[in-house]
This record gives structure tokens, C-alpha cells and sequence, in this order.
């Protein structure tokens, strides 16, 4: 195929009309989850950024180290200076009613960036002293997609005005821009399992398939966490072999769910498996997952028929 | 470009790119080659986390041979009539983190007082008397057998009879 055909395939793939049910469905997940963890930190997480803002302002001057992008945006507020509690407080209150506003669809694209913004700084300034995670990253690249996009085109308050308005359409209406934020999604998810394979392959070659590194890596956590099914786990050598194929295999191959739709009934169980198992064996808390993986799913198909859940194949012409 | 293909929305293409783009290099780590490859060293312009949120995912990524070797430490009390207790964080009541965080990692530390202060916890809960409360480092060692436990070390020894008495008189 030609480069440029092969750029207007993929341009029609990512922006093929699809049903804002689909959309507006995943809004309200990832909403609520993201809303949930603000509001209960400590019920999913065992640090979380939005239950610590107070210990971290408290950390001394010497620990600040601003990641580029809080940098940047402090910027013209503080002049390069830590933001004080207070207005981090105001920041935290201020992006939970945005997110409350975002779940009910209520002038939902300011509110949604509003959303993603206050997620961003706030998530991005608990990494701002020395250590990062994964876990908001996802997440927050998603809020701003869907701030772009039609995402209060169903299931909203914005819809159900529109409807009243006479302006309203359907909820599993086609719409050219409702399908772009889930594919943009599918493949940064694609994109991050696979980079998490070649790192791997990259810095230990097949080696890393050998048991014993598994094994190891097990007993690590759970002696810090004191978890007895590691510990267990790390004793049964050829089990480990077994699990580190996996983990491998599910990481490598989950891109071919952007080439067969159909291949993520298989990978996306998988994968959250394989966090599920990273979970109760290392306590990776990788819970904001779970909504994110609600973009594999054809709301509409499955609402709409009670049809069997099946993946939806991307338009093709 | 087809021109049969409806135009996208140019902020949404630009995001669209824009964010692909940059997770393909912070994940592939373009802009940050591993140190060991020195000739690649003026490509390393934005190391992890430096384009956060867009990540590399290369935690646990190094491999361990056989006969990896994993700190595992505990701390026993050595009673006066010479019975050993394991001072766990569920004989002393406190979550385990805790345990670790407050009591066991500083007395691994060379925080001498924590260990009087754990004999003193564990007489309030009912312990026998200690004479000694030591820190010890059995390494579990990676084998293809399993586990094996690899020769115990005593990194720290604190008598705390005296303070055993106080402990004791101070839950009286």
C-alpha cells in the first residue's frame, strides 16, 4: 500500500462515524471513576495524589521537581514558585465540580477540559517530588480528547435540552466525530503494552522469560508489601515461566486488536487479568483501567439487541 | 490524501497526532536511548518522566538469573527463659505497613530505640518478658526448586531487659 493511501485509510479509520451513545457511555465511566477516586482517595489507592496534597506541600523546597508541562502551567501563576495548599485546595474543589458537571453532561466540553485540566495539575504535581506512575495517564489523555468531541451528545443534560430544543438527535445516531477519542484510546493502550514488551526485550532479551527473573521481582513485593500470594507464587519456578509468557505475549500482541476488533474479547480480558494478578501479587493499582477498557465495547450493538458482545470492526471502504 | 474521505477536524487531527506522536517517543524512548549505548548519549534529550504524562513502561524490564538473592528481614524476640517470638506485625497489632514503615525498616536503620519500643508494645499486648529483640535477615533465594531460604544473619542485637521491666510496670 502507498504511504499516502496508507494515511487516508488510517485518517478514515480514526474519524469513521460512530454512535454517540458510544461516547457518552464512556464519559459517564471514566467520569465517575475519576470522581470516585478524588473524592474516596484511599479506597482504591494506597497513595494517592488527591488524598496527600497537605504531606506533599509540607515536603521541603530541596524535593520540588517539577515535571515540563507543570512547570509550564504554574507558570504564569506562581512564577516558577510551588503553588501553596490553599490553592491546590481551590484547584481540587474546583475540578470535582467540573467532574460532577462532566458525569451529568451539563455544558459538558468546557467541563470535561476543566476535568482533564484540574486532573493533570493535580495528578502531575504529586509526581513533581522525585517519583512517577502510570496510573492517571491514560485517563487524563482521554478527558481531553473527549473534550474535543461530541461527548455530551448522549446520556447528558446537554442532549436532553437539545431534545426539548427540537435540536436533539438520537443517542445512536452516527456522528463523523463521536468514534475518534475511543480509537485514540485503543491505540495508546495499544501503544503502551507494546512499548511495556519491547522495554522488556530490549533490556533482558529472552532472558526475562527465564523464571527466575518473575520469581524474583514476586518475592521483592511481597516482602515490601508483605503479600503471602507473591511469596507463593515465587516458589513454583515453572509457574513463573508460564506467567512470564503471558505477560509478554498479552503485552506484544495487544495491538492486533486495532487490526480484528474481534481480538480484544481475548486481549482485553487478558489484560486486565494480567493487572488484576500484578494487583493482588505487586499492588499495582491499575483501577482506572476498567473504564478506559469500556472503548472496546459497542455500546450501542449491545444495548440496542442484547446481541452478544462483539467488538465492532472498523469501517472499511 | 483520497478525496472521497470526509476532511477530519483539524483539532482533533492535530491532537490526534500530537498525542500518538509523543507517546511513541516517550514509550520507545526516542529521546532517551539507555545510558550503556554512550554513542546514542546527544539523543538523550527527554528521559522519563520529562514528557509526562506520556511514559515509558519499563518498569521490571531487567532479568534475574538463578540464585537471586531477596533481603528478607524480621524481628524476633528472645525471651528470658530463651524462647524465641516472632515479633510480627500482627503479634504487635499494627498493619503491616506500618510495622515496616515505622518499627522494622528504622530499627534495620540502626534505630536502636525502636527496638525497645517494640518489646515495650509487645508486653502491653500480653508477650512474655524479652531479654533481646533482634533484627535478622534470612535472604530468599531464587532457585528452580522454589524458594530457599538463604543462611540467617543477625543484623541488629538490642538488649531491653531494663526497658522490659519499665514496659511491663507501665502496662500494670
Amino acid at each position: 500500500m502507498r504511504p499516502l493511501a496508507l494515511l487516508s485509510a488510517w485518517q478514515r479509520r480514526f474519524f469513521a462515524p460512530a454512535p454517540l451513545l458510544d461516547l457518552g457511555v464512556v464519559r459517564v465511566l471514566v467520569v465517575a471513576l475519576q470522581l470516585f477516586v478524588m473524592l474516596f482517595p484511599y479506597a482504591l489507592f494506597t497513595f494517592p495524589v488527591w488524598g496527600r496534597l497537605e504531606l506533599l506541600v509540607a515536603l521541603p523546597d530541596a524535593k520540588w521537581e517539577p515535571l515540563p508541562v507543570i512547570r509550564a502551567l504554574l507558570l504564569p501563576f506562581f512564577g516558577g514558585e510551588r503553588p501553596p495548599l490553599a490553592a491546590l485546595l481551590w484547584l481540587q474543589r474546583a475540578t470535582i465540580a467540573a467532574g460532577f458537571l462532566a458525569l451529568v453532561g451539563l455544558a459538558t466540553r468546557p467541563a470535561l477540559f476543566l476535568f482533564a485540566l484540574g486532573n493533570l495539575l493535580i495528578s502531575g504535581y504529586g509526581y513533581c517530588y522525585g517519583e512517577h506512575h502510570h496510573i492517571e495517564a491514560l485517563t487524563i489523555v482521554l478527558l481531553f480528547a473527549m473534550a474535543l468531541a461530541p461527548a455530551g451528545g448522549a446520556l447528558s443534560l446537554d442532549a436532553w435540552r437539545a431534545r426539548r430544543r427540537g435540536a436533539g438527535v438520537a443517542a445512536t445516531t452516527l456522528h463523523p466525530e463521536a468514534g475518534w477519542p475511543l480509537e485514540l484510546l485503543r491505540w495508546m493502550f495499544s501503544l503502551c503494552y507494546l512499548s511495556a514488551a519491547v522495554c522488556k526485550l530490549g533490556a533482558s532479551g529472552l532472558d526475562w522469560l527465564n523464571g527466575f527473573t518473575l520469581q524474583a521481582y514476586l518475592l521483592q513485593e511481597g516482602v515490601f508489601w508483605g503479600t503471602a500470594s507473591s511469596v507463593w507464587l515465587a516458589d513454583h519456578h515453572r509457574l513463573c515461566i508460564a506467567l512470564s509468557w503471558y505477560a509478554l505475549l498479552v503485552e506484544g500482541l495487544f495491538p492486533l486488536v486495532l487490526w480484528k476488533r474481534r481480538l480484544a474479547w481475548f486481549f482485553v480480558p487478558a489484560a486486565a487479568a494480567l493487572h488484576l494478578g500484578i494487583w493482588v501479587t505487586m499492588r499495582a493499582p491499575f483501577w482506572l483501567y476498567l473504564p478506559l477498557y469500556a472503548v472496546f465495547v459497542p455500546w450501542t450493538r449491545l444495548l440496542a439487541s442484547g446481541a452478544p458482545l462483539a467488538p465492532a470492526e472498523p469501517a472499511r471502504k | 490524501m483520497d478525496s472521497r474521505s470526509p476532511r477530519p477536524p483539524l483539532p482533533a487531527l492535530g491532537f490526534v497526532v500530537v498525542v500518538l506522536g509523543l507517546q511513541v517517543i516517550a514509550g520507545f524512548k526516542l529521546l532517551a536511548p539507555p545510558p550503556r549505548f554512550t554513542a546514542l548519549a546527544p539523543l538523550r534529550l527527554a528521559p522519563s518522566p520529562a514528557l509526562w504524562p506520556f511514559l515509558d513502561y519499563d518498569m521490571y524490564s531487567n532479568h534475574w538469573p538463578e540464585g537471586r538473592s531477596i533481603d528478607r528481614p524480621r524481628v524476633v524476640g528472645l525471651a528470658l527463659d530463651g524462647v524465641r517470638h516472632a515479633l510480627t506485625a500482627d503479634a504487635l497489632g499494627l498493619t503491616y505497613r506500618t510495622f515496616r514503615d515505622e518499627w522494622m525498616n528504622p530499627l534495620r536503620g540502626g534505630d536502636r530505640a525502636r527496638a525497645t519500643g517494640i518489646a515495650r508494645r509487645w508486653r502491653e499486648r500480653g508477650g512474655a518478658p524479652l531479654a533481646e529483640v533482634l533484627l535478622e535477615n534470612e535472604p530468599a533465594i531464587v532457585t528452580r526448586g522454589g524458594v530457599a531460604a538463604g543462611p540467617v544473619r543477625v543484623e541488629v542485637r538490642v538488649d531491653v531487659r531494663g526497658d522490659g521491666r519499665g514496659a511491663a510496670e507501665g502496662a500494670r
